[in-house]
């Protein structure tokens, strides 16, 4: 038995894989067991090849994503043509044996550049381009097939229930399941609580995929065993949540007290507002109102509205939606307004990669909009960082009235895990200074201390909010005294948030101020770089990462310090970018030069392998590594 | 993904409308039932003649290759899916939406 098992799901986007992937991950969970996936999807919503990269372990959650796979569960054979490089030596490797004479060069769906590198490796490996010549030369290297006839399947349960029509393509869902939980020897209640839980309320669905999950892996049982079964949880796992990065910052946001979230779709963030939605309630006390505006203009615009009446206002967008968003971002500044975006990175510029992640837009969301004015960027590493992070963006922002900015990247957006369920016992809602009983002379903007009481629009006074420079109450001026007295009120917002909120919180140190290296990263670097450093610490290479959670305003010296104390030479930015932007940064702000970087920006995920082989390249001497891992 | 067009199947019926993307299951046009294509030949089996793809694009300005999976606009484009599986229906279940992941 192992502890650990990394495998992936494969197939046509849209047709089912979502499914296999959230049945499995709940029965994993349902079992003890701690699992990670990474769904990687093409934009073109139906058709095209998408998969699900998992790690499940029997030690609780894993970091990150690891090649190569043990196991790769095929739903159609572009999947094979696709990921057959990542199997390990002795992996499993489940596919349709019906489309045994399937060609990759016929494959619609797959586009010319793969289809010619394949045509390249198929040559040279003297392989007719079939499926089942591939299969065979796989086989020849000690790949383990478990070869299905998919149709053949299918006809059985039709004997027995007749097919749905509605739910067609989730049938070879189930299929997968089947095949997976009989190579793991997962216990059939296990499984079938993934599918309820996935077909929750359709009692026939249920019956039919259950059945058909059950009989396939009996089948795969009988012929092969339980080759891959894990070792039973080291520990009780408590209660656990299988959640995705999307779910877990609209989790903390109803908990941070939510009350108006306006959006317009956009990958990877709508998932987060679909799934405020369901939590959507008017007229009862904890009221959530959930708006989809015609663009991300009007979405952050009627968020500014919401939070002048006091509510806690926030939006989700991604790097176009917060092109769209920048002055009315720089309005929200001018007017000390207290707004939370949540910004997903995917892939730019412009449209970009849509589907796929990235940390480019670091610098972007530091200097987005004209003028100078105070913002909080902070970053958040993990799913349980996140859903603080989403309660405490509400606090920092109406502490410091000004625009907070909540990225989160595709990664860790679209990463299904199980985790602890978060406790609130320790959370707390800061609303910061409010007006008492404002009366006719409030002013809003009272310069008499940096921060000025808030009141809200509708409870009382009048007031005025203008995107000119304004005096006191709100009202349009041009005097120079006055501008500068207003705006250096404004900027001092900043340096108080930097002296007030602690600098160990805005960028944490993990392992030792003696390790052989460190790397410096943020957002979801930071399961990669842990992983990275585990494996590192057994091979005798001790490796820190410094984790920069807060962005702006940026703890400067205690930054400066723990680079200091390693020096430019053994200081590495891991980063899904080019150009290294957080090296870029810490530059701007402590005057340390990092001047060694390990960058991807293929749109797919750092995966530990790649990150450890880079580490190794460093401490060798290399200044730059660039990773591309990943189909 | 095509269908073998064995003939007698449902993948060589005129009534069989291949599933999107999983073209070995589809639906009987004619019982409103959804198949697998491996199953016999029922009664009311009736063989593609290619005349009803032809007949689809003329009225209703599309046919349907499963083998390129992908729909057939034209008369000309009708040429380059000669000895495809071209059909007047294609089936596209109900659950693609909610196994795709916003996208755009």
């Amino acid at each position: 038995m192992r502890s650990e098992l990394v495998f992936m799901l494969g197939g046509p986007q849209g047709a089912g894989l979502e499914t296999s992937a959230q049945i499995l991950t709940t029965s994993l969970a349902h079992l003890g067991y701690g699992v990670v996936s990474d769904r990687e999807y093409h934009s073109n919503i139906r058709g095209k090849h998408s998969y699900v990269h998992f790690r499940a372990s029997s030690e609780g959650t894993p970091l990150a994503l690891t090649y190569p796979v043990d196991l790769l569960g095929a739903m159609d054979a572009e999947t094979v043509f696709t990921h057959y490089h990542d199997l390990a030596p002795g992996g499993f490797l489940v596919y349709d044996e019906s489309q045994e004479k399937a060609r990759f060069d016929r494959i619609p769906s797959m586009g010319k550049e793969l289809k010619a590198r394949l045509r390249r490796e198929f040559a040279e490996l003297g392989l007719d381009g079939t499926l089942g010549s591939l299969a065979r030369w796989l086989s020849e290297r000690g790949i383990r097939l478990v070869g299905i006839s998919y149709p053949d399947v299918l006809s059985k349960l039709a004997e027995k229930y007749g097919l749905q029509r509605a739910q067609a393509s989730r049938y070879v869902s189930s299929i997968l399941v089947g095949a997976v939980a009989g190579l793991m020897g997962l216990d059939e209640d296990a499984v079938r609580a993934g599918i309820e839980r996935r077909f929750a309320g359709r009692e026939a669905l249920v019956e039919q995929n259950t059945y058909l999950a059950s009989m396939v892996a009996e089948t795969v049982r009988r012929m092969h065993g339980e080759p891959l079964r894990l070792e039973s949880p080291a520990e009780p796992p408590g209660e656990v949540m299988v959640a995705s990065g999307n779910d877990v910052v609209a989790l903390g946001k109803v908990v941070g007290g939510l009350r108006f979230q306006a959006y317009y779709p956009i990958t990877p963030a709508a998932d987060e507002s679909f799934l405020l939605e369901r939590y959507e309630r008017v007229g009862e006390e904890a009221s959530l109102v959930v708006l989809q505006t015609e663009d991300e203009i009007a979405a952050i615009s009627s968020v500014i509205g919401a939070a002048l009446t006091g509510a806690r206002a926030a939006t989700a967008t991604s790097g176009p939606g917060f092109s769209l968003m920048v002055e009315a971002l720089g309005w929200a500044g001018i007017n000390e307004v207290p707004i939370v975006i949540t910004y997903y990175q995917r892939g730019g510029p412009s449209t970009g990669l849509p589907t796929r992640g990235s940390q480019s837009d670091l610098f972007f969301t530091l200097f987005a909009s004209h003028g100078e004015f105070p913002r909080i960027v902070l970053a958040s590493g993990d799913h349980l960082e996140a859903f603080r992070d989403a309660v405490e963006a509400f606090n920092l922002a109406e502490r410091y009235q000004t625009p907070v900015i909540h990225l989160v990247d595709k990664f860790l957006a679209n990463t299904i895990a199980t985790m602890p369920v978060p406790d609130p016992s320790g959370l707390r809602v800061d609303r910061g200074l409010l007006a008492e009983e404002p009366g006719e002379g409030y002013k809003r903007f009272d310069l008499s201390s940096t921060l000025s009481p808030r009141a809200f629009l509708g409870a009382g006074p009048v007031m005025w909010f203008t995107g000119d420079e304004h005096d006191e109450a709100g009202h349009i001026t041009e005097d120079p005294e006055l501008r500068a007295a207003m705006y250096e009120k404004r900027m001092r917002k900043l340096e108080l948030a930097d002296r007030e909120i602690p600098p160990e919180e805005r960028a944490v140190l993990y392992g030792s101020r003696d390790a052989d290296i460190l790397l410096l990263g943020w957002g979801s670097v930071k399961g990669v770089a842990l992983d990275a450093a585990r494996v590192l610490e057994r091979e005798g290479i001790s490796v820190a990462y410094l984790h920069l959670r807060i962005l702006e305003p940026f703890p400067s010296s205690h930054v400066r310090g723990i680079l200091e104390g390693f020096g430019p030479g053994r200081v590495v930015a891991v980063e899904h970018s080019y150009n290294a932007q957080s090296a870029m940064l810490v530059a701007l702000k402590t005057g340390f030069t990092v001047g060694r970087s390990i960058v991807k920006y293929t749109g797919r995920p750092i995966y530990t392998n790649e990150l450890v082989d880079a580490v190794k390249r460093v401490l060798k001497g290399e200044e730059r590594v660039v990773l591309s891992y990943g189909a | 993904m095509g269908v073998s067009p064995d003939p007698g199947f449902c993948g060589n019926c005129t009534h069989y409308a291949p599933h999107y993307p999983y073209s070995f299951m589809g639906l009987c046009c004619k019982t409103g039932e959804l198949h697998v294509y491996v199953e016999k030949p029922c009664p009311d089996y009736a063989p593609r003649t290619g005349r009803e793809a032809l007949k689809a694009l003329s009225e209703r300005g599309w046919a349907y290759c499963a083998t390129c999976m992908e729909p057939i606009f034209t008369p000309g484009d009708m040429e380059t899916h000669r000895g495809h599986l071209v059909v007047a229906e294609v089936f596209v279940d109900e659950a693609g939406f909610e196994d795709s992941p916003a996208a755009d």
